[in-house]
């Protein structure tokens, strides 16, 4: 288990409970969905809420995997895109380097 | 059992050796030591320093001889479960912190994951500072011979310099060098400033978190520092800041860092850093031992000031320029570059 389950993934976080411009909790809860999207889809993943209880993660090719919390997203990305995902690889870097360029722009 | 706060958690490691047994005895001798229960680890089948605390305080726990890294989450658990349990029946004063000393050979993330990874345990036990005893003789020997040894220095909070009165004036300022290149964020004692429990084992309040966060100026003298013969010193751990002029988006950087410890955990050392994160004033700190990260905390505006966000990684067969590489490519802005970092890059 991934130390930001507790920290992402569940109403059980205090840290979220806490954040100021936290509303109500599935309010809180969609925006940390629509906020983990941009950067998932640089994957081409998508996650959905399910009932506000649990996580789906899909892939382009429409794999899924069923998560408890965003920490579990990681591991259920490479089951589902069939390889290792390193965010240091040159390889990844260079191509969102450049579809960053594309966009002229360094963040979203 | 009635409501209260988690109890804090606070480890004292170091290798073989290196005083911990001796400075527990020390510190916890009078009233300083009243309301704190300590645990020990031992390695070997003598348990000779659960005898020397042991004279100190009558309810330390002594865990079975092993191998910290493949015994002490079921034994620690039960330990501090059986402390809790003599709690509620009053069989032991209240405590007020728990202390443990490792055995020699512990990496403390093991611990770390222990209590925060087990749900009982998360909920009763709040991890504290992590204290590490090291042997001012031995220090450069052991830096070189023993991965454990460096693992316990980067994980370290606090760390003592211990018989710091058998080097020289100037081998001690090395060793407190070299430990500072090690770890940026650790306090460093040594034995002749004869520190007290609230010197070593104070929680990590917010003044504290905040010194941390208006320091990095006097951390710049590292820039010139870390090195050629330091840099060669620390073989392939590195320490490095990341700075960042904006504020940043949690979700996504929680999701970076994620996915950074997810690939590469065994290698990041430390994280610890002090974010401005968008939709709050309040400043969070994170920190985090390899891939385990404690639950961030707030701090107010008025503990702390800064503009920017500060990251410190101390990392191990990675390279600072690719993590800050990452770091932008990820759109998490584009880290300071004319201090962001105190690694020497080549």
């Amino acid at each position: 288990m991934c130390a930001f389950c507790g920290l992402l993934g569940d109403s059980k976080s205090s840290w979220l409970e806490a954040r100021p411009d936290n509303g109500p909790a599935r309010a809180g809860r969609l925006n940390r969905i629509k906020r983990a999207n941009e950067l998932l889809s640089l994957f081409r993943l998508t996650l959905s809420d399910q009932h506000g209880a649990y996580y789906v993660l899909s892939g382009a090719t429409g794999k899924t995997e069923v998560i408890n919390s965003l920490g579990e997203a990681w591991p259920a990305a490479e089951r589902i895109l069939g390889k290792r995902l390193d965010p240091l690889s040159l390889d990844l870097l260079n191509r969102l380097e450049t579809c960053n360029e594309s966009t002229k722009s360094d963040s979203f | 059992m009635n409501q209260r706060r988690a109890i804090p958690f606070n480890v004292l490691t170091g290798f073989l050796g290196a005083g911990k047994s001796t400075l527990l005895q020390q510190i916890l001798t009078g009233a300083a030591g009243q309301g704190v229960a300590v645990l020990i680890n031992e390695f070997g089948d003598v348990p000779v320093d659960h005898l020397l605390v042991d004279a100190v305080k009558a309810e330390a726990v002594l865990l079975k001889n092993g191998c910290v890294c493949c015994s002490i989450r079921g034994e620690l658990k039960a330990a501090l479960l059986g402390l809790l349990a003599r709690l509620r029946s009053s069989a032991v004063p209240p405590v007020e912190r728990v202390i443990l000393e490792t055995s020699g050979l512990t990496e403390p993330a093991t611990v770390v994951a222990t209590i925060l990874n087990d749900p009982q345990l998360s909920h009763q036990f709040q991890m504290a500072t992590i204290v590490t005893c090291i042997d001012a003789k031995l220090a450069a020997m052991q830096a070189r011979a023993f991965p454990e040894w460096m693992a316990q220095v980067t994980a370290a909070e606090k760390v003592l310099i211990t018989k710091a009165d058998l080097v020289t004036p100037a081998e001690l300022l090395g060793i407190r060098q070299y430990v500072q290149d090690i770890n940026p964020v650790a306090d460093i004692f040594d034995s002749t400033n004869r520190p007290q429990l609230a010197d070593l084992f104070a929680d990590k309040l917010p003044a504290d978190l905040s010194r941390f966060a208006v320091s990095h100026e006097n951390k710049h003298g590292l820039d010139s520092h870390l090195s050629e013969d330091s840099s060669h010193a620390l073989g392939s751990t590195k320490s490095f800041f990341l700075e960042i002029a904006r504020t940043l988006n949690w979700e996504r950087f929680a999701l970076w860092l994620s996915l950074l410890l997810h690939a590469h955990g065994n290698k990041v050392l430390r994280v610890k850093g002090v974010l401005r994160i968008e939709g709050t004033d309040d400043l969070i700190v994170i920190q985090g031992v390899q891939h385990l990260i404690q639950p961030p905390i707030h701090l107010t505006n008025r503990m702390a000031k800064t503009e920017v966000s500060k990251l410190v990684f101390i990392v191990r067969d990675l390279d600072p320029a690719t993590i800050r590489r990452s770091f932008a490519a990820f759109g998490l802005a584009r880290p300071i570059e004319a201090s962001a970092s105190v690694y020497a890059e080549t």
